[in-house]
């Protein structure tokens, strides 16, 4: 992570992280805390503040995958419960909001080479389908819970689902 | 997706009645059932992979918590052992140091030595189990006597070997028939042997009778007090270094002598009579130590020296003692005066 000691966080990111834990009531102690004290949403932080975190809160579980991913999923809920829903309507919008500069660019700050990319790929709105490719330094199953709760809040949908076990950066979408 | 759908779950679609009616239901409608049917089983497969990590979670720290708890037993029990093999020792030590007392204490003579001609009353009390404060006395013939107070530095084992080292040159060094000041001079170098690797020395003060005359050396310690028969009291200062420091016996130690009467008490004491403190950190002292022995009973060493135990004790109230405590009050009886 030194590699990436020019990265930065928005506080609305750590805060929020620190809100999902809540809201599912997930383990948060004093260590965990520690990291939190002090920040402010709008104020910008060091990566390795944000990732350390969630490696705290995933440290504690045998499996981590599927509690990053309900975190990343509560996260977007708040992001929505915030005034996001003016914002985004639909699965669509909500994948082409996030790609764009006021979606994931908006929450970094840093080198292009080091803040990654985060880039539809493909878009297939009559089948439902969609590729999203993430080289991002944030915890993939995170982005993935993300990406589905980010689908699925705006509009009731029959089925969303996001698959990445083939290749953790490719993201395979689909709403119906 | 068809915008204009109604949306219809799995129970609607099993709640449609006849099963003409389900065979009516249509592609779109079909096709939703089919996505949410995929729904809910990618929803089960999220749920299953959420629970199961907790779960597992759950049972790691379960055979954490197990193991913690038997680390804790094992611990617990050597903690036990530890505790009976440290009960053990301190009541082994207790015993030890109880029969050091004994021993100690045997090594002092009589508290009252049965003589004509002169009326002597001793106490000592250690602070701890063993001390190093003692008193000594000797006839030496020819209506003459020879009493000291000692006070080794320090306390415990070490204060008690040196007491019992200093006790019997004391009572080597009468043998060799030396005034009161040569009595010092000899014992301080005696004691430099063993007191060089310590540090330690000894406060003594000795005195010898001859009839009515009252010859004093002293070698650091309390100077001896007589309270005389019209109620004054006097301090007789007489001073010296300290026993087994070497440097007594290069300098010499004074000698003084004083003429008694037949009603007067002398008293002796270590410094854990001026020394006494409260549980406050006030000082018994000299002077309150003057003030006792005006204020007690005239010719009668016996009543003073009890007289003197209970002003102290009043005055500590109880407070843990710091020091041992000796005293010795002894009076010229009528017959020898005479």
């Amino acid at each position: 992570m030194r590699d990436y000691d020019e990265v930065r966080v928005a506080g609305a990111l750590l805060l929020a992280v620190e809100q999902a834990c809540v809201n599912l009531s997930f383990f948060i102690d004093e260590p965990t805390s520690e990291y939190l004290r002090g920040v402010s949403p709008t104020g910008w932080y060091p990566l390795h503040t944000y990732t350390a975190l969630l490696d705290l809160v995933a440290s504690r579980y045998a499996d981590p995958a599927p509690i990053l991913e309900r975190i990343g999923s509560e996260m977007i809920r708040i992001w929505y419960q915030t005034g996001a829903a003016g914002l985004v309507q639909s699965a669509v919008e909500f994948l082409q909001f996030q790609t764009s500069s006021r979606g994931y660019y908006s929450m970094v700050q840093g080198p292009p080479d080091k803040i990654g990319t985060f880039e539809l790929v493909e878009l297939d709105e009559q089948a439902g389908t969609a590729v999203l490719r993430s080289t991002t330094p944030f915890s993939k199953d995170l982005e993935r819970g993300v990406i589905l709760a980010g689908i699925s809040v705006p509009q009731p949908l029959a089925y969303a689902n996001v698959d990445n076990s083939a290749d953790v950066h490719t993201y395979l979408i689909e709403f119906h | 997706m068809d915008e204009h759908f109604e949306a219809i779950d799995a129970q609607t679609f099993l709640n449609a009645g006849s099963l003409d009616a389900r065979r009516s239901l249509q592609g779109a409608e079909l096709q939703h059932i089919f996505w949410r049917y995929k729904s809910l089983e990618k929803e089960l497969e999220r749920q299953k992979a959420f629970w199961k990590s907790t779960n597992d979670t759950l049972a790691q720290a379960f055979v954490q918590v197990r193991e913690q708890e038997r680390e804790l037993k094992e611990k617990n029990e050597l903690l036990s052992q530890s505790y009976r093999q440290l009960h053990a020792l301190t009541e082994r030590l207790q015993t030890e140091l109880a029969l050091a007392r004994q021993i100690q204490q045997s090594l002092l003579p009589p508290r009252q030595p049965a003589w004509a001609g002169l009326s002597v009353y001793c106490v000592c009390i250690p602070a701890r189990e063993v001390g190093g404060d003692f008193y000594d006395y000797h006839p030496l013939g020819e209506g003459r006597f020879a009493l000291t107070v000692g006070d080794v530095s320090d306390k415990g084992m070490s204060a008690a070997l040196l007491m019992a080292i200093s006790l019997a040159h004391f009572d080597s060094a009468l043998t060799f028939t030396l005034p009161p000041h040569e009595v010092l001079a000899h014992l301080d170098r005696s004691l430099v042997r063993y007191t060089r690797a310590t540090g330690q020395n000894c406060a003594l003060c000795y005195v010898e009778i001859d009839e009515l005359k009252l010859h004093i050396a002293n070698a650091g310690g309390v100077p001896p007090f007589i309270r005389r028969a019209n109620g004054s009291v006097e301090r007789l200062d007489v001073g010296g270094l300290p026993l087994g420091v070497g440097l007594g016996s290069e300098a010499g130690y004074e000698e003084t002598t004083v003429t008694l009467a037949p009603d007067d008490v002398v008293i002796l004491t270590s410094d854990g009579v001026v020394e006494a403190k409260t549980a406050g950190g006030d000082l018994f002292g000299f002077e309150r130590l003057e003030r006792a022995i005006a204020a007690g009973p005239p010719a009668n060493p016996n009543a003073m020296l009890e007289h003197l135990l209970s002003e102290v004790s009043s005055f500590v109230a109880g407070a843990e003692p710091h020091d041992d405590l000796t005293i010795v009050a002894f009076q010229v009886q009528a017959a020898t005066a005479g």
